[in-house]
This record gives structure tokens, sequence and C-alpha cells, in this order.
């Protein structure tokens, strides 16, 4: 059950962080703290830290340092054209799939 | 420097995963990229009051294995950028070599009586075979710690409880095995491969032995460029 969940979560995740990091230009814990927010539990800034590099080698994240109170510098996101695109077909790949999952899950709701 | 302000535990934890990143297929400069990253959310974490396994998720090899899988390998620029090092190498060993051959004391014999020096410097198959184990040692040691820099702590765990007896024993038949390696490869030193010019072997030694001086043994404060950890 925990497996299928983390598969799901997979094809989620990069999805939702380009979502976070479209609203606003931001850090890795902001991000995380973001996922948590709206239910992503299980998040940690370390979870998310080889997706957001994956992210930022296939060129739909673009990243820079800025000073932080800490000393060393702190590392910020902002999404490209090419990642701005890639976002807006996974919403719509996402819906496609949601409607069909729905659809099942309500045609056999009684036998659930 | 970065990580200086780091508890020594959590220093510990970010020594673990930098010695793994190290060895993998990551180029250096990747790495010390990661490396700033790393230190500044762990740094993040502690100012938070929060242990590092909240941020990295616990299992720090599953996380640095994740790292890896999300960079792109850069095996050959990692290779260039360390072949000064191993040349520098080759001139340490090249240098040793000839100080500790029969033809070294032979020169400055020649050179003492004013005698006709020869001027073809022997390449034994000693030199070679042994160069070749030395850096295949160095290397296979390097990819052992840096594999199991999570492990070191069960390893000496482990390695604290065999009896004193059983380890000095070990120690002993380890040093046994060395001394008799060295004797029986000590005919290979009279097994000349091929002969070079000594002006031409010394134009090439002595500058990879100066690299080697100023990788190895100048003071970082003093060698510019060099990266401080």
């Amino acid at each position: 059950m925990m497996n299928e969940r983390s598969q799901l979560l997979k094809g989620t995740l990069e999805g939702s962080i380009l979502k976070v990091i479209k609203d606003s230009e931001t850090y890795g814990y902001e991000i995380a703290e973001k996922l948590r927010s709206v239910g992503f539990s299980s998040i940690s800034e370390g979870t998310i830290y080889p997706l957001l590099l994956r992210l930022e080698k296939n060129g739909l994240l673009v990243a820079s340092y800025k000073d932080s109170p800490l000393g060393p510098q702190r590392k910020y996101y902002s999404l490209t054209e090419q990642g701005d695109q890639s976002m807006k077909e996974f919403f719509v790949n996402w819906r496609e799939i949601e409607k069909c999952v729905n659809k099942l899950l309500s045609e056999e709701s009684g036998e659930l | 420097m970065l990580g200086k302000n780091l508890t020594p535990e959590n220093q510990k934890v970010m020594t673990d995963m930098l010695v793994y990143l190290r060895v993998s297929r990551i180029s250096d400069d990747c790495i010390e990229l990661i490396r700033r990253d790393l230190v500044e959310m762990a740094l993040a974490a502690q100012e938070r009051n929060e242990p590092l396994s909240n941020v990295f998720g616990g299992d720090n090899k599953f996380f640095c294995d994740e790292i890896i899988a999300s960079v792109k390998p850069e095996r050959f620029k990692k290779l260039v950028r360390g072949l000064p090092f191993l040349l520098s190498g080759v001139g340490l060993l090249g240098a040793l070599n000839l100080v500790s051959s029969r033809y070294f004391r032979q020169f400055m014999h020649d050179i003492n009586v004013h005698s006709t020096i020869n001027s073809n410097y022997p390449v034994t198959l000693g030199y070679i075979v042994n160069t070749v184990l030395i850096y295949a040692v160095a290397v296979a040691v390097v990819q052992f710690i840096g594999k199991f820099s999570f492990r070191t702590d069960h390893f000496l765990g482990r390695l604290h409880r065999v009896p004193s007896m059983l380890k000095f024993a070990a120690g002993g038949l380890f040093g046994l095995a060395i001394l008799l390696y060295i004797f029986w490869t000590q005919q290979w030193y009279g097994i000349v491969v091929f002969q070079i010019n000594i002006w031409g072997y010394l134009a090439v030694i002595i500058p990879l032995l100066a690299l080697w001086v100023y990788f190895f043994v100048v003071p970082k404060s003093l060698s510019k460029g060099r990266r401080v950890e």
C-alpha cells in the first residue's frame, strides 16, 4: 500500500513543485512547507532537493543564489518558459486522469 | 568553512554524505555546489532546532543516491580534473624509484670520480608493476572509504569488539604479506623493460614532483586557488 502511494507521489510531485514555483520565486524549505500545507504530509526538503536538481538539469527551472541570514547563500528557484509549459501539460494530464479515476470510483462506489 | 557552525553530530552527517558523493560519477564542481546547498539546508535545520533526519529523510545513503541519479554524470570531466593529481603521484614514485636505484648510486659515483655518465636510465618491470599496484590500491581504498562512509560507525563498533590478540595477529599477517611481496618482486627490479635518457626522464619527473609538492605539501593557506573545505 505504501509502495503504491509513493508511486503516485512520484508521478505528481514534480508537477506540484512546478506549480508552487510558478506562483513565486522560492527556495527548497518554502516549497516543502507549501506542499505540506496542502496535505503532502511526508514531504521534507530532502525529498524535493533531488527533484529540484533534476528539474534544473532538464531546463524547467533556473536557480540563483541570494544572501541568507545564516551565512551561506540560499538557492532560489524560478520557472523557465519550458518549465511553465511542462507545468501546464502536467495539469492537463492530471485533470484527464483525475476525471477517469473519479468516474471509475463513482461507478463502483457501492462495492467499495 | 561553510560548515564550521554545524554541531559535531551534524558535521559528521555532512562529512559522510560528502565523502559518499565525492566517489560518485558527479563532477567535483557539481559536488561543490551541492555541498553549499546541503550545508545551507543543515544550518537552517539547526536554527529551527530540527534534527537533520527531518531534512534529509533519515536514510542519508538513499538521499545521496537520489541526488546522484538526478545529476548529469560527468565521469570524463572528473577524470580530466583528477589527471594532474594522478600525474603528480607519478612524479613522486618516479623520483623515489630513481634515488633508490642502483643506477642512481652508479650515477653519483661517476660524478664524484669525474667518470663518463651512463645516460640510459633503466625502467624496470618492478617499477612499472609496483607503480600500477600502488595506484590500484590507492583508488580501491578511496572508493571503499567513500562507498562505506555511512557504515564507518558500524564497522568501528565491530572492530572494537574484536579481541586485541586477533587484531595484532591480523596486522602482523598483513605486514608479513607485504614483506613477502617485496622479497618476491625484488627480482623484478633486475628486469629492464626499456631504457630512457636520464635527462629526458628528469625533465618529466621533476615538474611532476613539483606539482605533487604543491598539491600535498604546501599549506592550503599559501596555495591560491586550492579549494578550502
